[in-house]
């Protein structure tokens, strides 16, 4: 009976054991990105404290999407024109933070199975009337004709929005760009075995340039002004774990060939590894422009 | 059968307590004066005159920075480690708390058909200590010390040698960090 009773032990460790999943970090790598520093000698100048009216602030996260935020540095109500003001990706093209695209999303309730949404009530919030509207109004989507309580909600874009003195807003749309965690990645997946050394990059040769133009009036509307600020990746740095475990050896290699590293107002620092709740990357945004 | 209970109590404390820390404890070796801070720049040791400093952190962390005796750059140091084979022991130990709680629940029925209030007494507490020991295998703290069998390396350096590296190049001047 003992023996019966440790056979059975051991077969359950050795069934457990094979299934710990091991911690890997396959490589380190760093990414940094600067705003291009204006030609203009009285541009670069302006701070909050010579009397800036308005910054603006890319928040880039360690997916690479970025979001804009502007803060209104006076005392006034600053009126932004959403239709012209503009992210300006890699290839040159341009999007306006005011997007025409008017959203739904409707939540139904129903006492049966099966859920109906009466596209009349869309109809009729869009200003459709008339022979469609009506036509709309008969159609029903779902696989229920039992009434239900349908709640929809319709989420239209503002082509002008007010920021209130010294407060800030989040210009509201997101974009990518080739930096953070899966740009990483999909570098890993390209060359798994050779690094990549890349620690002073020039804006002319980068690899990832992006650009924000913000349209603003301080006097309600009359005049307008716009501001432009233009950033770049100025470096990328990869190094792989040859001996696992062993990631100061990489993450030395890194700092050894760019000392500045952690003072880049945008940076990133990543670490492939298997695990979730491991602490993959860790970031510093900063990056911000006045005027 | 105080002391049953005593025993069953404390360990099911001990077990609740340790997997409620997910913090590791560490020692960097360095240049005596060399600060150690968290990747969020929290201060959490400085090294001694032995050249040794022990610094305290939250479990997952890959890296952490230093700070060379009298200039306030920021130097980051890997954490290296080393894989091992705790996990499986969490893993058997969930196991065998999920059994003292089916035994304990044998007993608890038992001595509510044999109307032996004793039986059922110790069944129940049997059965509590059980559920502390799942409870705790589960935990998060646990699971950060051992479910992924990695451990790391005591004693590593703290790379502060490497603002030698910046000091001497660069620019040609001798100091190019900022002093305090």
């Amino acid at each position: 009976m003992k023996r019966l009773l440790l056979c059975f032990a051991t077969g359950t460790l050795l069934l457990f054991s094979s299934c710990t999943t091991k911690l890997k970090i396959t490589d380190v790598a760093y990414q940094s990105i600067r705003k291009v520093e204006k030609a203009d000698a009285n541009s670069r100048a302006v701070t909050p404290e010579t009397g800036a009216v308005i910054a603006v602030s890319p928040v880039i996260d360690d997916y690479g999407n970025v979001k804009l935020v502007v803060r209104n540095l006076s005392d006034k109500i600053m009126v932004i024109d959403r239709t012209k003001s503009f992210f300006i990706d890699y290839s040159g093209q341009s999007t306006m933070y005011y997007d025409p695209t008017i959203r739904t999303s409707t939540l139904t309730t129903s006492g049966t199975e099966g859920a109906t949404v009466n596209l009349g009530a869309i109809g009729s919030a869009l200003g459709i009337g008339g022979a469609v509207g009506t036509a709309l109004s008969g159609i029903n989507v779902g696989g229920s004709n039992t009434s239900g309580v349908s709640k929809t909600t319709y989420s239209i874009d503002q082509p002008v929005v007010s920021i209130g003195p010294n407060s800030y807003i989040d210009m509201g749309r997101e974009f990518s760009i080739p930096a953070g965690k899966e740009f990483f990645k999909s570098l890993y997946e390209q060359n798994p075995s050779v690094d990549i050394s890349r620690p002073q990059i020039l804006p002319a040769d980068s690899y990832c340039t992006f650009s924000v133009s913000v349209c603003y009036s301080l006097d309600n509307g009359e005049t307008f002004n716009s501001i432009t600020s233009n950033y770049y990746a100025n470096s990328l740095l990869q190094a792989h774990v040859v001996n696992n475990g062993k990631i100061n050896g990489p993450l030395r290699k890194i700092y050894s060939e760019k000392s500045d590293a952690l003072e880049e107002p945008w940076y990133i620092i990543y670490f492939n590894n298997n695990l979730s709740d491991f602490k993959d990357s860790y970031y510093i945004n900063n990056l911000v422009d006045y005027q | 059968m105080k002391k049953y209970i005593y025993n069953t109590f404390v360990l099911a404390m001990v077990v609740l307590m340790a997997s409620c820390n997910s913090m590791v404890n560490l020692t960097v070796n360095g240049t005596p004066g060399t600060k150690i801070y968290t990747p969020e720049k929290d201060l959490i040791g400085t090294i001694d005159n032995s050249g040794k400093a022990k610094v305290r952190f939250e479990s997952g962390t890959a890296f952490l920075l230093s700070t060379a005796p009298g200039y306030e750059n920021y130097i980051p140091f890997g954490l290296d480690y080393k894989n091992h084979h705790k996990g499986d022991a969490l893993k058997v130990g969930g196991y065998f708390a999920y059994t003292i709680f089916i035994a304990g629940l044998a007993a608890v029925s038992t001595g509510l058909i044999a109307g032996e209030d004793g039986i059922t007494a110790i069944g129940g507490i049997t059965m509590l200590a059980g559920v502390a020991g799942w409870v705790g295998c589960a935990m998060p703290g646990m699971k950060h010390h051992f479910a992924h069998g990695y451990k790391y390396f005591n004693g590593i350096r703290s790379n502060e040698d490497l603002f030698v590296v910046r000091r001497d190049f660069g620019t040609g001047m001798k100091m190019t960090g900022k002093q305090k």
